[in-house]
Parts: structure tokens; sequence; C-alpha cells
């Protein structure tokens, strides 16, 4: 355990090491610069184009933003509604009633989620916005 | 390495404090609803301690006990799947990072913290099959980061005020 004989001088270290040094500047910059670069695409993500509802992990509808339509989420007693290219929870038997109140969800990344009765509506942009990352 | 008595009784009053604060953590809501299983890891702020004044065969003891007695405990099994990723994964990074004495450890929890959180997103993707977790998990690293920051200069203050005499055992 070549570790373990690490421990006097880790002590003896921390005991007297700064609360940040050059190598943590250096890093906290880098990763400052990776969080805004980050964020920038959070709060700025593509307009959806896609509507996935996945029921207990299970996907159940997959239908496009473009088309207003309403329909039942089988398995549920909910409802999603599609208007001007956002979808909603518009009808579920969930006690409180949080999935509907999240409202009308259009932008890529964006979720509803009903947590008592496992459903997850996921938007999706048409390609242009896959695992955080602009294409 | 000698195993003292002390180091024992360290190791599971440690174990006890992280398994202690991994049970507080899983009773608030989690940071994504979505994806409830994936925690900051507030459990994992005594790792840095343990390595530091146990080392780190210890310390990543410690971790795997609390991954999967924590998700035991609060009657979530699954949850030991993203406790053992992120936890066990995070404490090895921890003890590297103490172990170089190259970067304080405020900067070690970010680093922690942001590790953790990989780990636990990569799980729900595989578990998932949806690789789209990844772009719901922007405000998860931010979070952990500052709660990494956070615990590390717990973890730096515990380390100055504590006499010399109780650290080496
Ligand atoms: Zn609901």
């Amino acid at each position: 355990m070549r570790f373990a004989s690490h421990t006097e001088k880790n002590i003896t270290h921390y005991k007297k090491a700064p609360f940040l040094g050059v190598w943590d500047f250096v890093l906290l910059l880098a990763l400052i610069f990776a969080a805004t670069v980050a964020l920038k695409y959070y709060i700025e993500p593509e307009t959806g184009s896609v509507c996935t509802v996945y029921v207990d992990g299970e996907k159940v509808i997959e239908t496009d933003l473009l088309t207003d339509s309403v329909t039942a989420i089988p398995g549920t007693h909910a409802v999603l509604t599609i208007k001007d290219g956002a979808a909603a929870i518009t009808e579920n038997d969930c006690p409180n009633k949080i999935c509907m109140k999240t409202g009308f969800v259009g932008r890529a990344g964006g979720t509803i989620v009903c947590a008592p009765n496992k459903i997850v509506v996921k938007i999706s942009g048409g390609g242009y916005f896959v695992t955080g990352v602009h294409k | 390495m000698k195993i003292s008595a002390k180091k024992i009784a360290v190791t599971a009053l440690l174990c006890a404090l992280s398994m202690m604060l991994g049970v507080v953590e899983s009773l608030l809501p989690p940071v994504i609803p979505a994806l409830p299983f994936v925690r900051i890891g507030l459990g994992n702020a005594v790792i840095g301690l343990a390595v530091i004044i146990l080392g780190a065969p210890y310390a990543i003891t410690i971790s795997v006990i609390k991954s999967v007695a924590v998700p035991l405990i609060v009657g979530n099994p699954i949850m030991a799947i993203y406790s053992l990723a992120g936890g066990v994964s995070s404490a090895v990074l921890t003890a590297i990072l103490i172990d170089i004495r190259k970067i304080s450890l405020p900067v070690t929890g970010i680093l922690s913290a942001t590790l953790h959180n990989l780990m636990q997103l990569t799980v729900a993707a595989l578990m998932t099959s949806t690789a789209e977790v990844f772009s719901l998990s922007v405000p998860l690293f931010l979070f952990g980061a500052i709660a990494g920051f956070g615990t590390g200069t717990v973890q730096y203050l515990l380390i100055k005020a504590l006499p010399e005499k109780a650290l080496r055992l």
C-alpha cells in the first residue's frame, strides 16, 4: 500500500498549504471558461422539433412539434397536448400536478416530468442539439 | 502500513458520518427531477479528510461501504449503481489529487464533484439509453462544482483547525 505512507507528508503539507495556489488559479480559470461555454449553450438552446414521451422508461410517443395534437399517453391517465411548437401535459391524475404546472415546453433539452406516474416528456431539436453540444 | 485500533475507530466514525450525510441528501429533492438517482454527493465530503489522515485505501473503503449502504438504508437498491460509479471514482480521484499535493482542497473538491456527476450521468445515459441526459446536466455540474468547493473548504478549515496530534493516527 504505497498511498498509506503518504499520510504523514499529507498532514504536514495540508496543515501549511494556502487556500488557493498557482495551480488552483490555472484550473479555476479553465473551469470558469468551460462553465461559461456550457452555460451559453444551455441558456440558448435550439427550438425543439421532436417530442418524445417515456412512461416508466419506455418510449411510448414520438411526435413532431409542428403539428398541433391532443393525445392520451398510453398506460396512464395523462394527456399530451402539442400546440404552437410546444408540448404540455394538460391532464393527469397525479397528486401534486407538478407536471401540469410546468406548462408548455418547446426548447430543445426541455423536459416535463411526472414523478408519481413515471412520465417523462422530452423535447429535442432535429439533430441540432445532441448531448449538449451544437453540431 | 500499520493498522491501529485508533485508525479503525476513526474509519468507522467517518464511515458513519458519510452515510449519515448520504441519507440526509437522499431525503432532499433531486437536483434533476428527471434523474432522481443523480446526487451531488454530500457524503463524499468526508472522503478528502479520510485520504489525508487515514490514507487512500481507508478512504476508498469508506466510499464503497457508503455507496452500497445508503441506497439500502433509504430503500433504493438501484441507486447503488449510481452511488458506486460516482462515489468510488471520485474517491479515487480525490486520493490521487491529495497525494500529489499540487492543488488545494477546495479545487480538489470541485474536480471530484465534477467526476462524480459525470460518472452518474454516464450511468444514467447507459441505463436509459438516452444520451440527452447530458443536455440536462449543466445546472448539476454548476451546483456540484459549488458544493465541491464548499466541502473542500470545510476540509481545508478542519485540517487547519484540528490539532496535529488529533490528525496523526
Ligand atoms: Zn404529474
